[in-house]
């Protein structure tokens, strides 16, 4: 045999399925072919690691519901109707096969839920939406006989208009008996519509119009199911300007994330732009360094500025600029950590997991003997590496960091769990108490509904844990998840895409990282109708909060680290009339006390200059900043602009200042996204 | 569930028995097939799904489909797994038609193994083949699951998947081919003829 003959049979000689003679004839070829043996014994090696690792997760056994619906089936094998299903419904229908057998065995009532999807673009932010109700499970525990079997069923006229095949369909997978749709039904906005057939949760279908059956696609119920397994971004609209006379106050919750910033940042230096949802306005500003002066007695320190706006004349600029009060680093806190790290396999990926490494060998080398640090990770499961040691056994913790290796499936509901279990074991109450995740934020395993896991977090975070959320990773990235976990574990939340942000975020700031100095923080802005005739404020869509909420201190806010600065950017329309603009009103909780204290500021005419030029230059860089980030997400303030024309403004900064190094970066980047960006009109 | 599975202790029951004992009385003859076949089935579907949620449906149809048929079932280690082959299959036609209705903008990751001048440690080799796994046509990780992991011949394979035994041939070599390339350092790669 030459050596093509040899290569089309290799594979099977190594997986020893080659007929004996011909296996044989191989071997004799191999024995004098280096290059062909080392193909076979490349590709033994390939079916070796194969055989010994883990495919896919498989469970080892149906879930109880599952198996109880088939024994439902088993005990009454026969269903009228259902003798001789449609072959292509029942493969379509696998989603639903447990809604089905309920459905038809079940003695209790199963009410089904029908609803019609919604375009993702018009999804509201599940925080708003009231929490899913109830699924109805029939109750298994009680198998009762099927003659007795009572159903709700609704007037097929409030049936909204289906299709004929989706009738046949539902009829045939037990949701309508006899003309009545089982439980209630939305219209459908228009004949075209697929239509959602939820009998639990755990049972959602999307019927389509030609009343095909299949299960619920990611990204499209999902922003409202929540689920934990895709990856999306979530757009939160955009702020519109409000007239003062109608509302004169702003109200929203502070914050601190970042995250968004980097995350666009990695999209552009790979070439791509980010998705418009990807981008929030406030965590772009929020991104840049500050240098406002800290406070002296009060948590925070506001400083005032505006300025015409350069890219919409007849409007100004204000910013209200935040300093929380610092804390040195000696007069910090202990900390006690836990690290909770996802080495699932996707972690393997662009070298995530090396980068979680170093990022914490940072953080672990600026603790101190009074730290403590454990450590949890997950892949398929969730176990404990490392029970919380004295940050001083550095070579332990480190060592422990070390040993991680990418495994299995992502778990990272058991992970959380058992990391907030430990959190809360080894709780210090004169401590700061972390749990610092380090994920790329997609959970496959364990959970299925996000709103449980936000719940028993928030549940948690009551407890007083903080958590830090830390993103890594992109491709299967969950911004939203992993927002929303900061936001419900009292958190911040940034993305670190590269070792430079690692520094950037443990090493500028460490006690801003470790230590709260205000929680719950929340921002009203009181503008006066007689100067300001409308106002818009610039992102931070998704921390708004209701005017008269501003002192319910159920309400969240933000939390706010030592020393951290947050940024606000308003877009005014002045009356052109004399006097202050308003107030600025801050409350917060002193998280050692936990009473709540309010500060406010005049908003005083002579903080406005006359021209965008003589503002500072950091005010300047900011409002490029903010511009950049409309672009990018396309707000429809921007439209017709040419983000190239944003371009010139930050070029037009002093060179002394553009040679800093976020000020580089940013314009670099915007020449970056500038290029990729076709012109919009 | 009932504790009587009238199984022999040692033995499983052949197949033949359990089809006969759920002819008679389904609800009593269910729990020893699903004792048999609820794990292997789910393994093979999940390989094939990728998903634990997914094989999970996709099995438990399976066995409605058992529950349901009233025809006399020749083989029923292969009727089931072919039945769970398909059923997954359509399972993914049906998801990839959605996901590219609505996946979500995302710049593609990089390539796993650029970043690996070296040869890889075997972990790590195995964390990259399960990404991997995850990109492959599903009709070539299943059959390489079936051989590799259930040891089943091409023959064997060929009867579940229905697939001819020079197709299932074809596509595990294939398979295990691309598989193995993504273990090599970039550039690496011989050439296949001479």
């Amino acid at each position: 045999m030459n050596c093509l003959e040899v290569q089309k049979r290799l594979t099977g000689h190594a997986l020893d399925e080659a007929a004996a003679v011909e296996g044989e004839a191989i071997d004799r070829h191999v024995s004098g072919c280096p290059a062909c043996a080392g193909e076979l014994e490349a590709l033994r090696r390939t079916a070796g690691l194969l055989r010994a690792m883990e495919w896919p997760e498989a469970p080892a056994s149906l879930t109880p519901e599952r198996r109880s619906a088939l024994e439902l089936r088993a005990e009454a094998p026969f269903v009228p109707g259902r003798s001789r299903p449609h072959f292509g419904l029942m493969a379509a229908a696998s989603v639903a096969a447990v809604g089905v057998a309920m459905a038809l065995m079940s003695p209790s009532l199963m009410r089904a839920r029908v609803a019609t999807t919604r375009p993702a673009s018009r999804a509201v932010a599940p925080s708003r939406i009231p929490s899913a109700e109830p699924a109805v499970v029939p109750d298994m525990s009680r198998p009762g006989k099927r003659d007795g079997r009572e159903r709700q069923v609704q007037e097929a006229k409030d049936a909204p208009k289906l299709t004929k095949a989706q009738r046949g369909n539902l009829r045939a997978l037990g949701y309508i008996q006899g003309g009545s749709v089982n439980g209630s039904v939305d219209e459908p906005r228009s004949a075209k519509e697929e239509v959602v057939v939820t009998a639990s949760r755990a049972e959602t279908m999307v019927l389509g119009y030609g009343g095909d059956v299949r299960p619920v696609p990611d990204g499209f119920l999902a922003r409202d199911k929540a689920s934990t397994r895709d990856m999306f971004f979530e757009h939160k609209g955009t702020n519109p300007f409000v007239s003062t006379q109608e509302d004169a106050l702003s109200t929203f919750g502070l914050d601190v994330d970042t995250a968004s910033y980097s995350v666009a940042r990695n999209y552009l230096n790979r070439g791509a732009l980010p998705p418009a949802d990807a981008v929030r306005v406030e965590e772009f500003v929020n991104a840049l360094p500050q240098d406002y002066a800290p406070p002296t007695r009060e948590a925070f320190a506001i400083h005032l500025e505006g300025a015409p706006n350069p890219f919409h004349p007849g409007y100004h600029v204000l910013r209200i600029g935040l300093k929380a009060r610092e804390v040195r680093l000696r007069d910090r806190k202990p900390a006690v950590l836990t690290f909770v790290i996802d080495v699932s396999g996707s972690m393997a990926r662009e070298n995530r997991l090396g980068l979680v490494k170093r990022s914490l060998r940072l953080l672990v080398d600026r603790l101190g003997e009074r730290d403590r640090v454990g450590i949890v990770v997950y892949g398929t499961r969730g176990r404990i590496l490392l029970d919380p040691a004295p940050a001083s056994e550095r070579r332990e913790i480190l060592g422990a960091i070390e040993s991680l290796r990418p495994e299995g499936s992502t778990n990272l509901e058991e992970g959380l769990d058992l990391g907030y279990e430990m959190a809360l074991r080894t709780l210090d109450p004169e401590a700061t108490n972390r749990v610092v995740l380090c994920t790329d934020g997609v959970a496959n395993n364990g959970v299925t509904d996000a709103e449980t896991l936000l719940r028993r977090i928030h549940a948690q975070s009551e407890k007083r844990v903080f958590l830090t959320a830390l993103g890594f990773g992109m491709g299967n990235y969950n911004d939203v998840l992993l927002q929303k976990l900061a936001d419900q574990g009292d958190g911040q939340y940034a993305y670190i895409d590269d070792f430079t942000e690692a520094e950037r975020f443990f090493l500028r700031n460490l006690t801003g990282v470790l230590e709260v100095v205000a929680r719950d923080a929340k921002a009203q802005v009181e503008f006066d109708p007689s100067r300001v005739e409308s106002y818009r404020l610039l992102g931070y869509e998704k921390r708004d909060v209701a005017d008269e909420d501003f002192r319910n201190d159920a309400v969240d806010g933000g939390e706010v680290g030592a020393g951290h600065t947050v940024t606000v950017l308003y877009e005014l329309k002045l009356s052109g009339r004399g006097g202050d603009l308003g107030e600025v009103h801050l409350r917060y909780q002193d998280p050692d006390s936990g009473s709540a204290r309010e500060q406010r500021e005049d908003i005083e005419q002579d903080r406005l200059e006359s021209r965008f030029q003589d503002a500072s230059p950091s005010f300047r860089l900011t409002v490029v900043a903010a511009r950049f980030a409309e672009h990018l997400r396309q707000s429809r303030w921007v439209k017709g602009e040419r983000l190239q024309d944003v371009l010139v403004e930050a070029e037009g900064l002093p060179r002394s200042f553009l040679r800093k190094a976020e000020a580089a970066e940013l314009l670099d980047l915007m020449r970056q996204a500038a290029a990729l960006s076709h012109p919009r009109d | 569930m009932p504790e009587d599975t009238e199984a022999p202790a040692n033995r499983p029951p052949d197949d033949a028995q359990l089809l006969e004992h759920l002819r008679r009385d389904p609800a009593r003859g269910l729990p020893a097939v699903l004792a048999q076949y609820e794990r292997p089935l789910l393994r093979h579907a999940a390989a094939v799904v990728g998903d634990s949620a997914s094989a999970q449906d996709v099995v438990q149809e399976a066995f409605l489909r058992l529950l349901a048929n009233g025809h006399p079932v020749e083989n029923l280690a292969a009727w089931l797994h072919r039945v769970t082959h398909n059923l997954a299959l359509d399972h993914l036609r049906k998801e990839s038609r959605l996901r590219k209705l609505h996946r979500a903008a995302a710049p593609p990751s990089e390539p796993l193994a650029e970043s690996a001048d070296r040869d890889l440690d075997r972990r790590e080799a195995q964390a990259v083949l399960a990404q991997e796994l995850k990109q492959i046509p599903p009709n070539e990780r299943a059959v390489l699951f079936l051989k590799l992991k259930e040891g089943k011949s091409y023959k064997e394979i060929s009867v579940i998947t229905g697939l001819s035994e020079g197709n299932v041939g074809y596509l595990i070599h294939h398979g295990l081919k691309r598989l193995t390339a993504r273990l090599r350092p970039a550039g690496t790669l011989k050439g296949v003829a001479s």
